[in-house]
């Protein structure tokens, strides 16, 4: 600031004047006296002095500091006193008065302060007194006698570094200003306490002190410098200070003025009505009230400094001021300063005026905020808390309305907040917001927490947030279309953040939605209270995360939502840290799938699988009972891409509300998964039949009375992630699919294949993590499929890894079954199970007992019982479970009797039921199924035939064909590959079953016949063949012929049975002739009706749950098969040569294209005979299995070497 | 009584030279009974400088030694002779320099006390200033060097050890125990180092010294305050301690306000406490300030010009001297300064001994004029052997050197030398009187058309400058957002200006010269950085104020007046812009007129004349200037044909030197009569040489005119 001005008027009317004065242009005030002569004059007042100061004073200047040039070795204590007479503006423009203010200051309120051992040490010394150089020597010589006299009292700071004392010039005593700052004292930040905050030590100098001070130092700091002013003006205190004119105190006034202007800026904008004055007060009133006089918060505390006298003589300025015996006046005494502080932070000083007023403290602005928020909690909601203090605030406004210059305004806000407080009421909405993170937790917010939401841990809501946000980029993540909208980031390209759920929050909100019996009222973070935001700050990158934790309260019979809306600021950064908002292509993330999502209440369900592919961005964690749990790793060689596919699948007993995602330490966020809980049906106890097939297998469900499939929605199965669009080609080489079904007609029916994710047996214990049920998308996926992993054609392995696999196979099953029951609204269920007669006993034993253990383990794990008072597990024979499902049919006539024929992929079982018996007259069990009708030709001896019966068919058609042929191929050195063309094989009969049939019909229409023709008329045309023998048997019987009709059903179950349907009527009336063709004359029958099941593959499941009566718990004691009077074995060794001769002469094109060689050509009466040699080859095959075993077995046998041998 | 003069620092010792010329001229004198001004006997002089190679200094102690030499002369011939009446004694303090630290830090070096003390006292760069060429503006430190030396006085007279003040304080005590009144005036500038310290320092001392003698012992002084520039420093200020013109006034207040607080003035004769009886303040308005050309802070470099005002300090210590400040008088003790009833420089302005200084100082000029046109060439070819006798041809030789011819070469060497110390002493007068006229406040005189032209070349820069500006940002501006009028007028009528700027500024140049220009350009350099720095310091005060108004003291500023700042802001820096644009306009300037050497381009041809003013003719005090200037080169060298024009324009102007209302009729041949009509008053050198300067001194200036 200069001092200068320019007044162009002025000097334009001084040019115009005759008068010059020789002198630097003055300002206006000042006046040369009038002159009357020219020359050398005076201003003739003879008052030099006053006329020379005026001169001085007047002198227009550029105001530059020049202290310096002062004409005295003291010149700094000069200067203060030549500054004491300016101008205050001008004088305050000097660094030199504040550095007299701010040592002044410091020596003022030394003793004030707490000291400890590391404080410097103060010392004060007249350096006259000692010896000294040359220096020293003329110093004493400029100094004027009676300066000389009173000393040159230096005040030094003194500190230790590093083991040597270092001491400091701080300032001289004074007599005429106290105290002058030492010219060099060079930077003070060690030595100087940090109590003492005007010293800026950053550019190492003194600031003016008043609007740095704590009010308890100010208020110290005014007693003293009072003294001060009294020491300079009473001549009876007799202190080296005193002066006649006082001059010092003018200039102490302007120090005490502005250390009170302060406080007066506080009240100034009090009383101007500002709005943060009134906030700070309303404040520090509800802190000291409410918070201190109320709620007793720890750390609030009141602390009382009364500003003795016999303090002042401590003072090591004061005291070498002041004379021995004189007292400091009375009126200086008396005063007390009442500090409030939080935390040992002053936040308010008492004020008789005005209440509260600020204690100016450091960081006062910040303890105020934390205050606040201490405060702003029981204000919102806490009714006794808002009255006590209601009642208080009123006390103080009747006091301070009697007091005499007491603050209108603060007595009219206290009355106007007593009003408010009084009229809180504790119902309604409540909502408060918070800013994370927190730099401080208010100590009432753990209180608030508990009665919002119901939330005890206040941790889990300072941490709500995930340390990263996580930021899709690109194609929008979730499934859900709302939940992606919810989560776009406004103002930013193609951004969808992951919900920034902290674990804990995540933790305690699925532990919260577990327990709590009304969805309505658990803790929420409802989706539409996603809401992120892109800004620009400082040329920072930002992102705004806001949310809402929402729980409904009911008071007084109405409900309230609760709500703590949470907001955080994200960093946009490359690199995941704490506070970072991340970008990451969504196509790196992985895929996190839940199954079953199926949200049951209160453990009703507790065996949910989070499945997570290519986890390798991020790891994917579930809150769990007991934690977070993270899935086992799993990884499988995918052999056509050469590339490792990693996965993880978590089993976790509770519904995952939340599924966390996390990097290292570092959380990012969780995948919301709250839907609301599945409303179920009360219903009866469930009982479930699994038919364990060859190469499939159905679940069947009843209720009381009501049958259906058991089977699984396909919406059970749901995307929290969707990371890799292709994720889902993986699918179910690693879970579930979506369809688990082969087709619509076939619910509760699936392949009975599992595939396993470890060559490890004794690892395969949980289903969905150690292995599964592989569900082959298409025939193409399957034929890609890596053949090690991969285990097909279970039933009848007794090797320990097929028990494994076929434990794991039936635990999933069973899972599966359990979950159709609970869905289907069972409390409870038991099982029923089918087993082959084929089956030797022990390994029947052995089945039971495995679905037994299970039944158990299942009932544990998923939370599913089984049901009281029956045995968990209830088993037929496949026979009897079919024959029970055809005795229930309404097409078939049980009283007259029907012949069943279960034609599966492993066996084929036959039973006669007669006299509707619930029981089979005589049964056959035969190795003999589809595998055995196609697998062996196909694959290993016609393999070109079968190329050639789909040459003309649609090309992918044909090109899946090829594919099989050539894996057939491959496939003879190496059992694994084996099973996978047998699964193969029945794969694509099942799926393409249509396609079968017009090949067939086609090459018919072409005059010949195709090879899958010739292979199943044979086939079939000798199970045919065994169901006349059967039939017989039971005419040899006496008791069973009597209940022998001449027309009998015969019901066609099973998989393989659909092949029937591919023949004409005139070809099937053809098998019923060769069926027939092996009966006694005497035989009643004279007619077969085909009856082809309506829910192939469920029958036997089916059977398994229409007469429980008929089931048994156990193996021991149970009846034996109905086994069929043994034929003569000259009719057992007749009955191949027999067989194949009528087929021949039946099918003639079949047999042909199978037995050509075994045959001579046809002559004139179409009769064909077997060659020699084909006879004497059947003659040894007959020989070998007939001579042993069970009838039946033995022609299956033969039929089998059969085959083999002629390579059919 | 006795009369002392302490002359302190540069300043004093000019204001020394000017009281030479005073005694010359008998301006230091008492009134008699009669009134009648009789010039004082003695003043003595004591030189107190601790630059002791100052120039100044050595350019007073040469002129009093040459005052004395002629003095000295009319003293032992007893000719009757106007002016040269008092005796001038000065004498150079000796403050055994060499012998004494040099700076506070040296002093304090390897005493730990002491350094604590000198840190509470003085400022590091103070601590390690070298105060052996002065103290740079830091009295305060002075104050401790001259305490030092004066109280060792004592100790110097008890050893018997020489020592020119304590010769002159052992005659003031001789003096005052006789019975004399004794008045001291020191005299010196107080916004320098040496003068502002040693003024009080000494005072102090003298007024302690002899505090017993108080009704005697009568002081005072004489102090200068700002009245000229120095140029600007070349040395970082950062660094060390450098001497601007800026805080001069400063100073000067800060001095005064201490002298006043100290009660240095006496306020009557009954003050104890208080120092002087007289104090004089003499200085200037800013405006009317000059430059010195060369401005050293120190040693012999600093020779600097003098002054008129240094002239007036010898008035005011011939005021303090012929008034009494004791008894009856002792209301003349008192603060003084000067009064001036006039707007120009005339001898008017001396008021009442305005016809006194019109004859003794320009008598004394005009006798410069007469000596060295006429008198001086005829004078050196006598004094050689074989010319002698041309003192017979001439007539105002004759009268006085007759018989010269006859004279030993021993007298003829001391007539020499006589001639030589006149011959100095009016080539200083001549020369002072000069440089008082150059350096006349530009307030009291025409101005110069070299002034007239860097002041227009100034005033077209600054705009030529703005118009440049205002073109470069019309080119960036999108037309719609060009202010009114309309833009083709607008820019129209910049491009006139600048064409026609553009047409000027080349020839103002040419007439200032390279130099000039140069100057200027760094000058406004200089002024559009200061402005750029403060316009940057106040955007960044700006937007640490809107950061603090949207942050901590949010609740200070409602939204509306926290968008008014803002917008503020947004102005201040569209102009920090503007500024910034201007500034590198002028850089450019600087930049291209280094690299075309525009400072080799000379100023058109002006006379180099003095300013108008009613003193003196200065056309022929310029020509009195070269011809000395002429004489000072080496006789092969010298042009005698412009020697010869110098002598023919003195002497056909001869009538014309003093300016005055009523011409002096006294021509120089009237002049040169009147010399010859004299006589020599004795025998011997010294007599003709006495007559002859006496004759030269009384024949130029008719004495109806006094």
């Amino acid at each position: 600031m200069k001092r200068t001005r320019k007044d162009e008027r002025k000097a334009a009317l001084d040019r115009k004047t005759t008068y010059l004065t020789l002198l630097p242009t003055m300002d206006e005030g000042f006046h040369t006296g009038y002159q009357t002569r020219a020359g050398i004059v005076s201003d003739g007042n003879q008052k030099p002095h006053e006329w020379l100061e005026s001169v001085a004073r007047n002198m227009l200047t550029p105001g530059e500091d020049v202290g310096y040039s002062i004409p005295d070795v003291l010149a700094g204590e000069a200067q203060l006193r030549r500054l004491m007479r300016l101008p205050y503006e001008d004088a305050m423009r000097h660094q030199e008065m504040v550095d007299w203010r701010g040592t002044l200051a410091m020596l003022l309120l030394w003793d004030c302060w707490a000291q400890d051992a590391t404080w410097p040490l103060l010392e004060c010394q007249n350096m006259l007194t000692d010896e000294g150089g040359a220096f020293l020597h003329g110093v004493k010589a400029a100094l004027p006698p009676e300066r000389a006299a009173f000393g040159l009292w230096l005040f030094t700071l003194s500190i230790t570094r590093d083991g040597v004392p270092e001491k400091k010039a701080v300032g001289m005593l004074s007599p005429a200003v106290a105290l002058a700052p030492a010219a060099n004292a060079g930077d003070l930040s060690d030595y100087l306490p940090d109590t003492v905050r005007w010293y800026n030590r950053a550019r190492r100098r003194f600031e003016d002190p008043c609007p740095l001070l704590t009010e308890e130092d100010r208020a110290r700091l005014l007693q003293r410098l009072r003294y001060v002013q009294a020491l300079n003006e009473r001549a009876e205190l007799n202190s080296p200070l005193y002066a006649a004119d006082a001059s010092l105190c003018g200039l102490i006034d302007q120090f005490i003025g502005d250390l009170l202007s302060r406080r007066g800026s506080f009240r100034e904008r009090l009383e101007a009505g500002d709005p943060h004055a009134a906030r700070e007060l309303y404040i520090r009133a509800l802190a000291v009230c409410g918070l201190k006089e109320v709620t007793a918060l720890q750390g609030l505390a009141r602390r009382d400094d009364p500003l003795a006298l016999t303090d002042l003589a401590k003072n090591p300025l004061l005291s070498r001021l002041s004379h021995a015996d004189a007292d400091a006046p009375a009126e200086l005494g008396g005063v007390s300063v009442i500090t409030y502080t939080f935390h040992g932070k002053a936040f308010a000083i008492e004020s008789p005026l005005y209440l509260l007023e600020p204690a100016n403290a450091p960081g006062e602005q910040e303890t105020l905020r934390r205050l606040w928020q201490e405060a702003s909690l029981p204000l919102q909601f806490d009714g006794e808390w808002n009255r006590a203090v209601a009642k208080r605030f009123v006390g103080l406004a009747n006091r301070l309305t009697g007091r005499l210059g007491a603050s209108r305004r603060v007595i009219a806000l206290l009355r106007e907040w007593s009003v408010q407080r009084a009229g809180f009421r504790e119902a309604g909405e409540r909502a408060i917001a918070l800013q994370l993170p927190l730099t401080d937790v208010p100590a009432t917010l753990p209180r608030l927490t508990r009665e919002l939401v119901g939330l005890e841990d206040v941790h889990t809501l300072t941490h709500a947030f995930s340390d990263c946000l996580l930021l899709c980029e690109g194609v929008p993540p979730f499934e859900d279309a709302r939940l992606n909208g919810q989560c776009t980031v406004h103002g930013a390209q193609r951004w969808y953040a992951v919900p920034p759920i902290g674990h804990a929050l995540m933790q305690w909100l699925s532990r919260a939605a577990d327990a709590e019996e009304e969805e309505l009222f658990r803790p929420a973070i409802p989706a539409a209270s996603f809401h992120f935001e892109a800004f620009e700050e400082d040329g920072v990158h930002k992102v705004r995360a806001h949310m809402q934790l929402t729980r409904r309260r009911r008071v007084d019979g109405a409900a309230y939502q609760n709500r703590i809306e949470l907001s955080r600021v994200f960093t946009v950064s490359a690199a995941f840290a704490q506070g970072a908002a991340v970008p990451v292509p969504t196509r790196e993330l992985p895929t996190v799938r839940l199954w079953p999502a199926a949200r049951v209440r209160g453990g009703q369900w507790q065996a949910y699988y989070v499945l997570t592919q290519r986890p390798d961005m991020v790891d994917v964690t579930v809150p769990d009972a007991n934690g977070f749990m993270q899935g086992q790793p799993r990884r499988a060689m995918e052999e056509a891409e050469q590339e490792e596919r990693r996965w993880h699948v978590a089993r976790v007993t509770m519904w995952p509300l939340y599924v966390g995602l996390s990097r290292g330490k570092l959380s990012l966020g969780a995948l919301p998964n709250d839907d609301a809980p599945l409303q179920l049906k009360r219903e009866a106890p469930a009982a479930l039949a699994v038919d364990f097939g060859s190469n499939a297998t159905t679940v069947m469900l009843r209720q009381g009375e009501h049958i259906r499939p058991a089977a699984l929605d396909a919406g059970l199965l749901k995307t929290l992630l969707q990371g890799r669009g292709v994720d889902d080609l993986r699918l179910p080489d690693e879970f579930l699919p979506a369809r688990l079904y082969r087709s619509q007609t076939q619910p509760a029916t699936f392949v009975s294949a599992m595939e396993m994710f470890g060559d490890d047996e004794t690892r395969w214990q949980q289903p969905l993590i150690d292995g599964h049920i592989y569900y082959p998308p298409d025939m193409l996926a399957l034929l890609r499929k890596n053949a090690n992993a991969l285990y097909y054609g279970l039933k009848w392995g007794d090797e320990p890894y097929v028990v494994q696999c076929v434990r794991l196979f039936l635990k999933q099953v069973m899972v599966q079954g359990a979950l159709a029951a609970r869905l289907a609204g069972s409390p409870s269920l038991t099982w029923r199970v089918s087993m082959p007669n084929a089956m030797p006993l022990y390994r029947q034993e052995a089945y039971l007992e495995t679905v037994r253990g299970l039944s158990r383990e299942v009932a544990a794990e998923t939370g599913m019982p089984l049901t009281a008072g029956v045995p968990a597990v209830l088993f037929a024979s496949e026979n009897q479970a079919d024959g029970l499902y055809f005795r229930s049919r309404n097409e078939v006539n049980a009283v007259s009797g029907f012949l069943n024929m279960d034609v599966g992929g492993g066996t084929t079982d036959l039973s006669v039921w007669l006299g509707g018996a619930p029981y089979a007259a005589a049964e056959a069990s035969l190795l003999l199924g589809c595998r055995q009708i196609l697998f062996d030709s196909l694959a290993e001896h016609r393999r070109e035939a079968f190329e050639a019966d789909f040459a003309t068919a649609a090309e992918p058609l044909r090109a899946l064909v090829l594919e099989m042929s050539r894996s057939f191929a491959g496939g003879l050195a190496s059992l694994r590959v084996r099973q996978k063309n047998e699964f193969l094989m029945d794969a694509f009969f099942a799926e393409h079953g249509e396609s079968v049939a017009e090949v067939m019909a086609f090459a018919r229409s072409q005059g010949r016949v195709s090879l899958l023709e010739s292979l199943l008329l044979l086939n079939f045309g000798f199970l045919f063949r065994l169901c006349g023998e059967l039939l017989e048997r039971c005419n040899m019987d006496e008791a069973t012929r009597a209940q022998l009709r001449p027309r009998m059903e015969i019901c066609v179950a099973g998989g393989g049975g659909q092949f029937l349907k591919y023949f004409d009527d005139a070809t099937r009336q053809k098998l019923y002739e060769i069926a027939k063709s092996g009966l006694s004359k005497d035989h009643p029958l004279t007619d077969l009706l085909l009856v082809q099941s309506r829910e192939p593959k469920q029958e036997v499941a089916i059977g398994l749950l229409t007469e429980d009566s008929r089931l048994r718990s156990t193996v021991q004691g149970a009846d034996a098969p109905a086994q069929a009077v043994p034929a003569p074995m000259e009719r057992r060794r007749a009955l191949l040569k027999d067989y194949v001769t009528a087929f021949y002469a039946a099918f003639p094109m079949a047999g042909q294209k199978l037995m050509a060689n075994a045959f001579d050509a046809m002559g004139s009466t179409r009769a064909a005979t077997l060659k020699p040699a084909a006879e004497m080859e059947l003659e040894a095959i007959l020989d070998n299995e007939l001579a042993s075993g069970e009838e039946f077995s033995g022609y299956v046998r033969a039929f089998a070497a059969m085959k083999r041998l002629w390579k059919m | 009584m006795s009369y002392y003069l302490i002359a302190i620092g540069g300043t004093g010792n000019k204001i020394l030279e000017s009281l030479v010329y005073a005694c010359a001229a008998d301006a230091l004198y008492a009134p008699d009974e009669e009134g009648r001004r009789v010039p004082l006997p003695d003043v003595n002089a004591l030189i107190v400088d601790v630059d002791a190679a100052c120039g100044n200094t050595t350019r007073a102690k040469q002129a009093s030694e040459h005052y004395e030499t002629v003095r000295e002369a009319f003293a032992a011939a007893h000719v009757p002779h106007r002016g040269f009446h008092t005796r001038l004694s000065v004498e150079r303090w000796n403050m055994n320099l060499a012998k004494r630290a040099t700076s506070v830090a040296g002093m304090t070096k390897n005493h730990r006390r002491d350094k604590l003390l000198a840190d509470s006292l003085f400022s590091r760069t103070e601590a390690e200033l070298e105060y052996s060429e002065g103290f740079r503006g830091h009295p305060d430190l002075g104050v401790l060097f001259f305490a030092d030396l004066l109280d060792n006085l004592d100790a110097l007279a008890a050893e018997g050890q020489p020592d020119e003040m304590v010769t002159m304080l052992a005659r003031m005590r001789r003096e005052l125990d006789a019975g004399d009144t004794v008045k001291v005036m020191l005299a010196g500038s107080i916004f320098g180092g040496t003068g502002a310290s040693g003024i009080p320092s000494i005072s102090r001392f003298l007024r302690e010294r002899f505090r017993d003698r108080a009704d005697r012992f009568v002081l005072s002084a004489t102090l200068m305050l700002p009245y000229f520039d120095v140029p600007p420093a070349t040395a970082d200020e950062t660094m060390e301690i450098v001497v601007k013109s800026s805080t001069f006034l400063d100073k000067a207040r800060t001095a005064l306000q201490y002298y006043g607080m100290e009660g240095m003035i006496r306020s009557g004769q009954e003050d104890a406490r208080g120092v002087y009886d007289a104090l004089y303040l003499l200085g200037l308005p800013r405006e009317a300030f000059v430059t010195q050309r060369i401005y050293s802070t120190g040693s012999q470099s600093q020779e600097n010009d003098a002054h008129l005002l240094e002239w007036l300090a010898v008035r005011c210590a011939a005021q303090f001297f012929r008034t009494g400040f004791r008894g009856a008088d002792a209301h003349n003790i008192d603060c003084y300064y000067y009064q001036w009833h006039s707007r120009e420089v005339s001898w008017d302005c001396f008021d009442t001994e305005a016809t006194f200084y019109r004859g003794s100082f320009g008598g004394l000029m005009k006798s410069a004029a007469l000596f060295f046109g006429e008198c001086y060439p005829t004078l050196r070819a006598i004094l050689r052997e074989d010319a002698a006798r041309q003192a017979h041809t001439v007539n105002y030789m004759a009268a006085y050197f007759h018989d010269i011819h006859k004279w030993s070469g021993a007298q003829r060497a001391a007539l020499e030398k006589l001639t030589d110390a006149l011959y100095k002493l009016m080539a200083f007068y001549g020369n002072w009187m000069w440089q008082v006229l150059r350096t006349l406040p530009p307030t009291l005189r025409p101005e110069k058309p070299e002034e007239t032209a860097a002041r227009e070349l100034s005033q077209l820069y600054g705009r030529f400058v703005e118009v440049r500006a205002s073109l470069a940002a019309r080119q960036e501006t999108p037309a719609e957002q060009q202010p009114e009028p309309a833009p083709d007028a607008y820019e129209s009528e910049l491009m006139r200006e600048y064409a026609a700027l553009n047409q000027r500024l080349p020839q103002l140049i040419a007439a200032v010269g390279g130099q000039t220009y140069l100057g200027l350009l760094q000058a406004e350099k200089n002024r559009r950085l200061v402005k750029l720095e403060s316009q940057r310091a106040a955007l960044a005060e700006q937007r640490e104020r809107i950061a603090r108004f949207e942050g901590e003291d949010a609740r200070l500023i409602d939204a509306q007046s926290l968008l008014v700042e803002k917008d503020r802001l947004a102005a201040m820096e569209r102009a920090l812009d503007g500024v910034e644009d201007r500034f590198a306009l002028v850089n450019e300037d600087a930049l291209r007129a280094v690299e075309q050497r525009v400072a080799e381009q000379k100023p058109q041809e002006t006379p180099e004349g003095l300013p108008h003013n009613k003193l003196f003719n200065p056309a022929l005090l310029h020509e009195l200037h070269t011809l000395l200037t002429l004489y000072g080169t080496a006789a092969d060298a010298r042009d005698a044909r412009a020697v010869e024009a110098c002598r023919r324009a003195l002497w056909d102007g001869f009538g014309k030197i003093i300016a005055q209302r009523v011409p002096d009729r006294i021509t120089a041949a009237h002049a040169v009569a009147g010399m010859g009509g004299g006589t020599r008053a004795g025998e011997g050198y010294q007599a003709a040489f006495a007559s002859f300067a006496a004759a030269l001194l009384a024949a130029v200036v008719e004495e109806d005119s006094l």
